[in-house]
């Protein structure tokens, strides 16, 4: 009986952990119930938090901000955020399993940029008259898309393991994918006349119609996820649960409409030719235009193509060591993204039987260091969660990187 | 429930505070080509008219047509009608199936066109026209009206219409004449403008008997409409021919006006050109140079090369594809058998003239075979030639250039701009070049270029204007936030140059090989903009 008490008490100190886009994570806490779930999670290795923070609230960008992140960069450097928010919930009336039902909204984005690519953003060429600007390695990788699940979670294996499976039907919303291959660069000459513009690129674009629409409907694809749970008693502590979930296992199939626009070739540009000094309607500033750039200087063509979405791999090994304290260290990993391994610890203290706070501390992904902080707030009808991984980037944002938040309501069934 | 329902409300809620984020912007300092030209001088005064010589020189080129007389203007076939029919004061019973009447013996086998001028013709070919019969029949048995036109033929077949019509009935129909060949001497063969028919009407075999009463009958008007000739041949009579006092723009260098031009040779080289079978005399009274602004009149004194000009005719090729020979004079006027130069100085919008020509100043010679094919005629045309070896104080030239920059979004995230043109010249004139930005009233509301900065400087010549080697200069536009909104709102952009010539009054000599090399680029600080 004690062991079980143990071993009910480690799984329901597991959920405190979160920002890792899994239902499964939370069911250990909330039972069959129903939650709506939102999570972000923004970070770069590269640019600080102060600069990220205006693509978040909005604002200018000023030279101090943007300078900041410059002198501090590598030469190669990571950027990512995933933003989701769902609704779901676990219900049934067998007590060996429960279903699973919930929709979700993902934005996923990754990208990786040379600190060229940025002082070409941010800068602009003019700075870097003569300069060869090396782009090579650079890339940005955007995906949003709704997906609608349905699954079943195992939760009397053995007595105290569980198993879990979903799987989702996406709706392809908005894809922006561009890649910079090797030897791609941008060299502006000394007086800004000519502009050559070494383009080993592959770009695609999901139906541009209409991108901001929630609605649109440009691809559609599947995924699914997977939930390993299982304790164990190890050498240290009073027990051990080990944790293995994969998540958006999967795929989206953009329709026909997409655009894919491929580049291997030196452009050289040095102005558009002229004819007619005093006839510039016609020739020179019609010519100037975003578009017909694109479709002069690339292969565009529009067609379907199917892309494998970042798959979320998470491992958390967790240790009770009192009633009160828990020690959890744990890996993730983001398969088709720029993420870099994630390794963190989490250590967790019952303040009540209610009240649970952890402290996160963690290095990789997108990021480098992050320090976080959790609180939830368990009940027998409700639960609440909220916390942040990276708590670093609203304490000090001008000098770390990476920023995130979580929170989750949800409210249990009666039994 | 009603917690679901808070639960989907706090759902929307969320992703509207997150929708509703502020824009993201920031500066970044861009240097952009944008435009590169190698310029001639048809670039400077938009216009193709500029030929080189052979030692490269190059000239000021066009031809302008003062006179183009063609076969319509000389020889006019009028709509023509007659009237034709058969009716008695009396009754009369009649069979069915039996002729009533035929012209064979009247006195209106022939039709003669009413020909101006005195035009005598003897033979046509139609081009176009038709003719247009309309029939009333009061008789109440059907008719039958058969009616050939004897002189009018085509592939060997003469002008045949057989047309039976019902009784008591009356209606229209045209047939065409195109391609008809049609003799106009009438039935003796010695008359002019005249052609011969023949007829019957008979009553109809379809009907029955019956008794024609007074007054009944078939009535037939036939019209020659529209006819327009191919080809007429005859004797056109001495008729005089008068064109003008009339005058002809010329839309050329309307946007360039000098300060004390002095051209150094020139030439115009009038060329007329006799398509028509005809002789004719002719004299080209007077030519004028007429500028409208400011208002100014040179009229070109030649003496008597362009008075009393004889033209001969034209002869047939007997290909019908090409069937005319024409006659050819040149006259050519040039600085020093006239006054042309001051008349081409005086850079005129129109060309006046008064032209007088008469046909046949010796009569019939050709005894009937004056000709004219449809489309052929007399021409007068002016082939006007000035070399580029010129002098004056400076020229100036003035451009409207439309713009339309609304489609250009882009502007509105522009901070500053530099436009730079970079030039490179080898004309040996300097210019000055301002750029005025004109609202959709036509005010001037702001301007391109900073006076001071706004000079191509010329090549550098020696004594004679040669050029020696080109030199280098820089341009620059400056925009600022408030220039770019005029910019956008501009709806059109007055270019006004001067072209300053050096060591005047020394001629300067404009080549083939003379150019203007310009390079465009811009620095420019945007406000990108992300949301």
């Amino acid at each position: 009986m004690k062991t079980r008490l143990v071993l009910f008490l480690i799984l329901c100190s597991l959920s405190v952990f979160s920002q890792y886009n899994s239902e499964f994570l939370n069911f250990g806490q909330t039972g069959r119930s129903i939650s709506i779930n939102g999570e972000y999670e923004l970070g770069s290795n590269g640019i600080y938090n102060s600069l990220l923070n205006k693509f978040i609230y909005g604002g200018n960008i000023d030279k101090k901000t943007k300078d900041a992140s410059n002198n501090s960069m590598k030469a190669l450097n990571v950027m990512g955020a995933n933003m989701n928010y769902d609704i779901s919930a676990f219900f049934g009336r067998n007590s060996k399993y429960s279903y699973l039902i919930g929709f979700k909204d993902q934005r996923i984005f990754n990208a990786a940029y040379t600190k060229d690519f940025y002082q070409l953003v941010f800068y602009g060429n003019k700075p870097y008259l003569g300069d060869t600007k090396n782009l090579a390695g650079s890339n940005i990788n955007s995906l949003r898309f709704q997906e609608l699940k349905l699954g079943f979670i195992w939760h009397k294996i053995d007595t105290t393991a569980k198993v879990g499976v979903s799987i989702s039907i996406l709706k392809g919303q908005q894809l922006f994918y561009v890649k910079a291959k090797e030897g791609s660069s941008l060299y502006t000459n000394s007086d800004g006349t000519e502009l050559v513009f070494n383009s080993d690129f592959n770009m695609a674009l999901s139906d541009t119609t209409n991108k901001n629409n929630p609605f649109a409907y440009s691809g559609i694809g599947a995924s699914a996820d997977i939930f390993f749970e299982t304790p164990y008693k190890g050498k240290l502590g009073k027990g051990s649960v080990l944790t293995v979930n994969a998540n958006n296992i999967g795929f989206l199939h953009w329709f026909d409409n997409s655009v894919q626009y491929s580049s291997d070739s030196t452009f050289k540009f040095d102005g558009y030719r002229i004819d007619n000094l005093l006839d510039l309607q016609d020739s020179t500033l019609s010519a100037i235009n975003r578009d017909s750039i694109i479709k002069t200087t690339t292969n565009a063509r529009k067609e379907s193509f199917n892309v494998n979405i970042p798959t979320n791999l998470l491992i958390i090994n967790k240790i009770q060591f009192t009633n009160k304290f828990y020690l959890a260290v744990g890996f993730r990993y983001l398969f088709n993204s720029n993420f870099k391994p994630y390794f963190f610890t989490d250590a967790e203290y019952h303040f009540t039987p209610k009240i649970i706070g952890a402290l996160h501390v963690a290095y990789g992904g997108y990021s480098k260091l992050n320090v976080g902080l959790a609180f939830s707030y368990v009940s027998k009808s409700w639960f609440f969660r909220i916390g942040s991984n990276s708590l670093q980037g609203y304490i000090s944002p001008t000098n770390t990187y990476g920023q995130g938040a979580f929170v989750s309501i949800a409210k249990k069934f009666k039994r | 429930m009603r917690f679901l329902q808070k639960l989907i409300i706090g759902l929307f809620l969320l992703i509207s505070v997150v929708s509703c984020k502020k824009e993201t912007t920031w500066d970044v300092d861009l240097a952009i080509p944008l435009a590169k030209s190698y310029l001639n001088i048809s670039n400077f005064f938009g216009d193709t008219i500029f030929q080189a010589d052979p030692n490269g020189l190059l000239h000021i080129a066009f031809s302008k047509d003062l006179i183009n007389y063609t076969m319509d203007s000389l020889v006019n076939l009028p709509d023509t009608t007659v009237t034709l029919g058969y009716s008695l004061p009396f009754s009369q019973a009649l069979n069915a199936g039996v002729v009533i009447f035929s012209n064979a013996a009247s006195t209106d086998r022939e039709i003669k066109f009413d020909v101006s001028n005195g035009v005598e013709l003897n033979k046509a070919i139609v081009r176009s026209g038709y003719l247009k019969v309309e029939y009333a029949n009061t008789y109440n048995q059907p008719l039958d009206f058969n009616y050939i036109i004897n002189s009018a033929s085509l592939w060997g077949n003469l002008l045949t219409i057989n047309q039976t019509v019902a009784g008591n009935s009356s209606f229209t129909k045209t047939y065409p004449l195109n391609g008809y060949n049609i003799n106009l001497t009438g039935q003796s063969g010695n008359k002019v403008n005249t052609l011969v028919q023949t007829y019957t009407i008979s009553t109809s075999p379809s009907g029955v008997a019956s008794t024609l009463q007074p007054g009944q009958g078939l009535i037939i008007k036939l019209s020659f409409v529209d006819i327009v000739p191919e080809y007429v041949q005859g004797y056109f009579g001495q008729q005089d021919l008068s064109f003008g006092p009339d005058s002809t723009s010329l839309g050329l260098l309307g946007n360039f006006s000098p300060s004390n031009l002095m051209l150094t040779q020139s030439a115009i080289n009038f060329r007329i050109i006799n398509e028509f079978g005809v002789e004719m005399s002719s004299s080209i009274n007077s030519m004028k140079s007429i500028k409208t602004s400011p208002a100014n009149v040179v009229t070109l004194n030649a003496g008597n090369l362009l008075q009393s000009i004889n033209v001969n005719r034209a002869n047939k090729t007997n290909n019908p594809s090409n069937p005319v020979f024409p006659w050819l004079k040149q006259i050519n006027v040039n600085s020093t058998n006239s006054n042309l130069n001051p008349f081409l100085q005086n850079l005129p919008n129109y060309l006046g003239y008064s032209i007088k020509a008469t046909l046949n100043p010796l009569g019939n010679i050709s005894a009937g075979n004056d000709f004219a094919f449809y489309g052929r005629g007399l021409k007068v045309i002016a082939d006007v030639d000035i070399p580029l070896a010129l002098s004056a104080n400076y020229f100036s030239l003035v451009n409207f250039s439309k713009v339309d920059l609304t489609q250009l979004k882009e502007l509105n995230d522009v901070n500053s701009c530099d436009i730079i043109m970079q030039t490179r010249n080898n004309y040996p004139f300097r210019a000055q070049i301002q750029g005025y930005m004109l609202n959709d009233q036509n005010q001037i509301i702001d301007s391109l270029f900073v006076p001071g900065q706004n000079i191509i400087e010329s090549a550098i010549t020696d004594g004679n204007n040669v050029v020696l080697n080109y030199v280098d200069s820089k341009l620059i536009a400056s925009f600022d936030k408030t220039k770019i909104t005029n910019l956008t709102q501009c709806k059109q952009i007055k270019f006004v140059s001067y072209l300053y010539l050096p060591n005047q009054p020394t001629p300067i000599k404009i080549n083939e090989d003379s150019y203007l090399d310009l390079v465009v680029h811009a620095y420019l600080n945007y406000n990108v903009r992300a949301k």
